[in-house]
């Protein structure tokens, strides 16, 4: 089932007549070149950016939302996280004052970030000073804390390696009626997700379960991104009768072509 | 000039790579202070007078732009840039003009800097780095926002700087694909000191088990090749799948 969608969506000369699903709790993985139209999108989708008839959330034009609803359905987490001189400690319950819930409420949420990040041995240290792991964490435990319905994660992961942000993203897939939106043009990590989409000069050039779009190579070698290297060594491979499919493990690779 | 790190001469022929616990040493360099990291400048032990001048040789690309600046326009950044660093330059409006254009960021002087995206703040630090036209550029974390593209284009804009303008590159990054793509010599840094230096090619294929022992990432066409190499399959070390292709073609 469908929360939100995006329906003939065009904007400025940035994005043109865009229409995607998000299906509930499902991860989506937003790629494309420098400049292709995704930080733009990721802003009307999470009603940054005002515009009328074009994203719907259950069944609801975005555009009529409050401003509390906005921030309180989604969350964004960007890649910047601002100076600060408090402590994470200090920092979610600041953030949690401004929610305006009951004291046993702002109780149950911090503890549940200050779990799901095991950030209890650095509570107290001051943000400056917190690699850029935890920096990452921290940005996406403040935007958990208002318990969105859907998450939006502007290229965050760019920093950091492969495993780290899947042991990141594995944490948030476990929280329930979570629906995951990310952005980045690396699609290396686009294997975790379950919906691929790729734009283009502000259009959507491929869009469908992550699999079926990575297997696009040609494609997405044109729009400049690079695939995922163990998919791209098994389409060649395939292409040359040496393999009959995708291979995603190196190991079972070496062993599938010398036996 | 000559540069050496640890009694290693950084290659001013090639773009050098600098790969794992690097902070301090670049957290070094930005003060000039050369003592850990044991850097001597053109073979002699430098004055405290020297040290202070090579302010105006090195120039580090930072990671990011403090948000204070971030309400500046890109020109006022630029400019803010030529003062703090007491440049003198002779024409600077059509120095940041230049430097903009030759980043490919031409027409964007009246834009605000918290409207560019992360890679276009990536060179806009890079055309400020450049105005200051220094010898040696050490670039941190440059290329993470970057898609081919442009990772294609600000490289080929970096090997002009060393073969015409002959500066000294150094691009420190955890990106053990791109360093393994376009580095000749690389320095691997290892709880803030130097474990190991060479050839990029030798220390990745020859050094593997210790660089993962450091922690530092292996290059997945490398991870590949040895895993065949164990089934004493002469494989052969490739930087690209196609090559790669054709070597696995030929030895199934």
């Amino acid at each position: 089932m469908s929360k939100l969608c995006i329906k003939n969506l065009s904007y400025e000369s940035i994005l043109k007549d865009i229409n995607i699903e998000f299906k509930e709790n499902s991860i989506n993985y937003i790629s494309g070149s420098n400049k292709c139209g995704k930080t733009t999108l990721i802003k009307i989708l999470c009603g940054q950016i005002d515009i009328k008839e074009s994203v719907y959330y259950d069944n609801k034009d975005i555009y009529n939302f409050s401003s509390y609803e906005l921030s309180t359905v989604f969350g964004r987490v960007s890649n910047s996280m601002n100076n600060t001189f408090l402590t994470i400690d200090q920092e979610l319950l600041y953030k949690l004052d401004k929610l305006g819930i009951d004291r046993k409420e702002k109780k149950k949420r911090y503890n549940e970030v200050v779990k799901l990040f095991n950030f209890s041995d650095i509570l107290y240290s001051n943000i400056n000073e917190l690699s850029i792991i935890n920096k990452i964490e921290l940005s996406i435990a403040i935007s958990l804390l208002s318990k969105p319905e859907v998450i939006f994660l502007d290229d965050i992961f760019a920093e950091v390696d492969y495993h780290i942000a899947k042991k990141i993203l594995t944490k948030l897939k476990s929280i329930n009626n979570l629906t995951i939106i990310l952005t980045s043009n690396n699609l290396e990590l686009s294997t975790l997700s379950d919906k691929l989409i790729i734009l283009n000069n502000g259009e959507v050039v491929l869009e469908g379960d992550t699999p079926l779009v990575l297997k696009e190579d040609s494609l997405l070698n044109k729009v400049g991104l690079e695939v995922p290297f163990m998919i791209d060594l098994s389409i060649k491979l395939k292409y040359y009768g040496l393999l009959d499919d995708i291979e995603l493990d190196m190991n079972r690779m070496v062993d599938k072509l010398w036996k | 000039m000559e540069i050496k790190i640890n009694k290693t001469l950084v290659d001013s022929t090639c773009i050098n790579g600098i790969i794992g616990d690097y902070n301090t040493f670049v957290n070094d360099l930005k003060r000039i202070d050369f003592d850990n990291n044991n850097i001597i400048i053109d073979k002699k032990k430098l004055t405290k007078e020297e040290k202070r001048n090579l302010h105006k040789k090195i120039a580090i690309v930072e990671k990011n732009i403090s948000d204070n600046y971030k309400i500046l326009t890109v020109y006022d950044f630029m400019k803010l840039y030529v003062l703090e660093n007491y440049l003198i330059l002779k024409d600077y409006k059509k120095k940041i003009k230049d430097s903009l254009k030759i980043v490919g960021l031409t027409n964007y002087h009246e834009r605000l800097v918290n409207t560019l995206s992360s890679s276009e703040i990536k060179l806009l630090l890079l055309a400020t780095t450049m105005l200051s036209n220094p010898d040696i550029i050490v670039i941190d974390d440059l290329f993470t926002y970057f898609d081919i593209k442009w990772e294609k284009k600000v490289l080929s804009l970096l090997n002009q700087l060393v073969d015409k303008y002959k500066k000294v590159i150094i691009i420190c990054t955890n990106d053990s694909e791109f360093v393994y793509k376009y580095t000749k010599n690389l320095i691997c840094f290892s709880n803030d000191k130097i474990l190991i230096q060479g050839n990029t090619d030798y220390l990745f294929e020859e050094n593997t088990s210790l660089l993962m022992n450091n922690k530092i990432g292996i290059p997945k066409t490398i991870l590949f090749t040895n895993l065949v190499l164990k089934k004493d399959i002469k494989l052969n070390y490739s930087k690209d799948i196609r090559d790669l292709i054709k070597d696995i073609y030929k030895k199934v």
